[in-house]
């Protein structure tokens, strides 16, 4: 996992290719430091080929605790399979996602 | 007690005569011993006069006529002993007169007294002892003339009359212990010949044996027309008859003889023994009796009882319960069960439904939608009686209505859960009100595309014998019984098919079925009938099934409901294209098994768009990390067991059957958390549903777990 700032917006960039009942755990870990004392978030996922269950449970915990802290999250660069999953959850009301990561960080 | 001649004569052919043993022997013996010696000496001291001729001549006569009379005394019986005791009488006597005429043998009398005294003795036969008694008088009037003309001698007549006396109390004495005796005889053959004329006509067999059964007393002569072997075999082995009873009955038989040998106390049984080819029930009962008038209870007296008709007849009896014309079982007949005559090309299916003393709801129905779909309904309405009865044809007739209002409605075959969720709908709120349900399976097959479809609500399972497998499956559905909810969402369940499988639908009649000691048939049982079944027909299994619960239960008669349906897969148009992988059960695994997945997916299925693809992917990687999370990671005994992946293609449709080891997991949480929650997990299974077609899961009695999952691609 890649941490970055641009602008005060945080971009997380995600170096695994899948995120799933495997490396779930320790992702999420990851994630919840990475995102720690900042309000604006980018979630780059264009590594990411594949995403279960347990990966959208990391993603939708991550999120929660941004909302708690009134900031925002906003996914980018997701592939086409991974977008079958969230096509399925309609994951698109709660959290806008993008094709571009210059996409995301203008809508943020 | 008798007073015909011939029975008397009968009675002394029968050596009895022979056998008797008097008083009176004893003074006969006795009185002729000592008139022989008194004539011995007479005829010795007229010897010193006459010579020694007639003296040697009388020895003789003696020595041989004793001799003789020992012969036929022991050789010779009835009429023919009294004439030659007769005949040698007379030679006797004529012995006697020739040597009293020749040689004037003074003291001859005391022979004449001698013989009168034998004849009383040795002529029972009225005809011979009087002729004999009236030589005597004439010689003896013939002596008394000769010795009047010297002098009178008194002891001489006194001597006659005592030995007329004499003869006629020996005789009368004899003659009464023989009759005594005849008497017995007679009134024993009397209560024999009634014990025999008993013993032919009556049909159960009578055994008296010993209280450890190692010794035959009697054995009655039913029992060679019963089995097909002499009683003598019996008598001289014991064991012999075990090697007839039914192996499937000797251990229980052993059991029976032995607690009975042990406590010596009644015992009542059923056992087979065969017969030519065939095998026959018999009834055992053993009474423990005493032989003598005191002690304890020293033999069994059994009575054993041909009951075949009886058994058969049961059976008989139950079956043609649905013929009967009474009205509640011709309601049944016509109205609660269907013809299973589908008529579809590779489909061979039988049904029989027998039912309990009561009427009750149990109910089939077939229904032959186009040349290669059919669906199948087998039901069981709660409770007994008239109205379970009722409440199951009025169920019956809501389905064929649902069934014809969507066909016109929607212009083609309409869908299980269509038809299910139409019927529970107008059925649930009567059934609700009445306060009874209907637990049932609604079954559709398609041997177009080889699958088998249900909706299980909350009957028993239906029976699944792969033939791929080798073994049976039992197939689990999601649904709440009919008249729980009219708004139960159903859920199908599918799985394909091959050629040589079977589906065994069944009612809890069978695997409920009680034996006397209240132990179930059991679903262990109905598998193991299945699984060595494979070879025979529908009706064949049906008939098995149905005779092997009945003769299970057969004391105690059917309880319930007995309804089964049998149907087999001949042949099957559409060959399947399987390919297996084996995986450690493991997280590890989860990228190796999608790449296993997408690479057959994509091999098989070209022209599908790759976003199903990856979703089929993604419900398969859901349901192994299901299976990992609940059941290898959960129990140590299964960590790191393998996962068996069978992914599979019959025509359009893919499916993926997960093989693994666990216990029971409830797949039917299709209800995802609310995505605003926010919540970690819960959403695989929900995932897994509305990616596939269905999830249909089973499970052996082995334990092995089975997931299928389908997609119409």
């Amino acid at each position: 996992m890649k941490v970055s700032e641009n602008n005060g917006i945080r971009i997380i960039t995600l170096e695994t290719d899948h995120l799933d009942a495997l490396n779930s755990e320790e992702i999420k870990k990851m994630m919840i430091n990475g995102v720690q004392g900042s309000e604006k978030i980018v979630l780059n996922m264009d590594k990411v080929t594949f995403v279960d269950s347990s990966g959208l449970g990391v993603i939708l915990t991550v999120f929660r605790q941004i909302k708690e802290n009134n900031g925002s999250l906003v996914i980018a660069c997701v592939n086409n399979t991974v977008k079958v999953l969230f096509k399925l959850v309609r994951l698109s009301h709660m959290i806008q996602i993008y094709d571009s990561e210059s996409e995301a960080l203008a809508a943020v | 007690m008798f007073s015909d001649s011939r029975d008397f004569n009968r009675a002394l052919k029968s050596n009895i005569g022979g056998q008797m043993f008097s008083s009176v022997p004893f003074l006969v013996l006795l009185f002729s011993i000592i008139l022989f010696i008194q004539s011995f000496i007479f005829y010795f001291f007229e010897s010193s006069v006459k010579g020694i001729v007639p003296f040697v001549i009388m020895v003789l006569l003696s020595l041989i006529y004793f001799s003789i009379f020992l012969i036929v005394k022991i050789r010779i019986k009835g009429n023919r002993y009294s004439l030659f005791n007769f005949l040698i009488l007379m030679v006797f006597f004529l012995s006697e007169l020739y040597l009293y005429l020749f040689y004037e043998m003074k003291y001859l009398w005391v022979f004449l007294i001698l013989t009168q005294v034998f004849s009383g003795y040795l002529l029972l036969n009225k005809r011979y002892f009087y002729i004999t008694l009236s030589i005597h008088l004439l010689l003896y009037i013939l002596f008394n003339e000769m010795m009047l003309v010297n002098r009178v001698q008194l002891e001489f007549h006194l001597s006659g009359l005592s030995a007329l006396l004499l003869s006629f109390l020996i005789r009368h004495d004899r003659r009464q212990a023989l009759i005594n005796l005849a008497d017995i005889y007679y009134s024993q053959k009397e209560i024999n010949d009634r014990f025999q004329q008993l013993e032919d006509n009556i049909s159960q067999i009578f055994i008296l044996c010993s209280n450890d059964f190692e010794k035959y007393y009697y054995i009655s002569s039913a029992f060679e027309r019963m089995l097909t072997l002499p009683r003598e075999k019996l008598l001289n082995s014991p064991d012999v008859w075990m090697s007839f009873i039914h192996p499937g009955d000797k251990e229980r038989v052993n059991l029976e003889l032995n607690s009975a040998a042990i406590d010596k106390s009644y015992r009542e049984f059923d056992l087979r023994v065969s017969q030519d080819d065939d095998y026959i029930w018999l009834k055992f009962q053993l009474f423990p009796i005493k032989s003598g008038k005191y002690g304890l209870e020293d033999r069994f007296a059994v009575i054993v009882d041909n009951i075949t008709e009886n058994k058969l007849a049961e059976l008989k009896l139950a079956e043609a319960q649905s013929l009967d014309s009474d009205f509640a079982a011709r309601i049944q007949k016509n109205l609660l069960f269907s013809n299973p005559i589908l008529n579809i090309q590779g489909l061979d299916i039988a049904a029989v439904s027998i039912p309990s003393l009561d009427v009750a709801g149990d109910f089939f129905d077939f229904y032959r939608f186009s040349d290669s779909i059919a669906d199948i309904i087998i039901a069981d309405v709660m409770g007994k009686g008239m109205i379970a009865s009722m409440l199951g044809a009025a169920s019956k007739s809501a389905f064929m209505k649902s069934r014809l209002d969507l066909t016109v409605l929607e212009n083609s075959i309409p869908s299980i859960e269509r038809i299910m969720t139409n019927t529970n709908r107008a059925l649930s709120s009567e059934l609700i009100k009445l306060g009874k349900f209907i637990t049932m399976q609604y079954a559709r097959i398609n041997m177009e595309n080889a699958l088998f479809s249900f909706i299980d609500s909350g009957h028993t399972s239906i029976l699944y014998y792969s033939d791929r497998h080798k073994c049976c499956w039992s197939l689990k559905g999601w649904n709440m019984p009919v008249g729980f909810n009219p708004q139960e969402k159903m859920i199908n369940s599918i799985i394909p098919f091959n050629s040589g499988d079977i589906f065994f639908f069944y009612s809890d009649g069978v695997t409920e079925a009680e034996n006397s000691d209240g132990e179930q048939f059991g679903e262990r049982r109905l598998n193991y009938v299945l699984n060595s079944s494979a070879h025979l027909t529908s009706s064949q299994i049906m008939n098995k099934v149905k005779n092997l619960v009945f003769h299970y239960s057969s004391s105690e008669g059917f309880a319930d409901d007995l309804t089964c349906i049998a149907m087999k897969i001949g042949s099957v148009n559409q060959k399947s294209n399987i390919v297996e992988g084996i995986f450690s059960g493991k997280r590890e695994s989860l990228q190796v098994i999608r790449t296993f997945v997408s690479g057959f997916l994509n091999e098989n299925f070209q022209n599908t768009h790759k976003e199903i693809i990856s979703s089929i992917v993604l419900a398969v990687n859901e349901a192994v990390a299901n299976i990992i999370e609940h059941n290898y990671e959960k129990d140590s005994l299964l960590y790191g067991r393998e996962i068996l992946i069978e992914a599979g293609k019959n025509g359009k449709t893919c499916f993926l059957r997960l093989f693994y080891d666990g216990k029971d997991f409830d797949w039917t949480t299709f209800q995802a958390p609310h995505l605003k929650e926010m919540k970690a997990g819960g959403y695989g299974l929900y995932l897994m549903r509305e990616i596939m077609d269905s999830i249909c899961y089973s499970a052996n009695l082995d334990g092995a777990q089975c997931l299928t999952l389908i997609k119409d691609l």
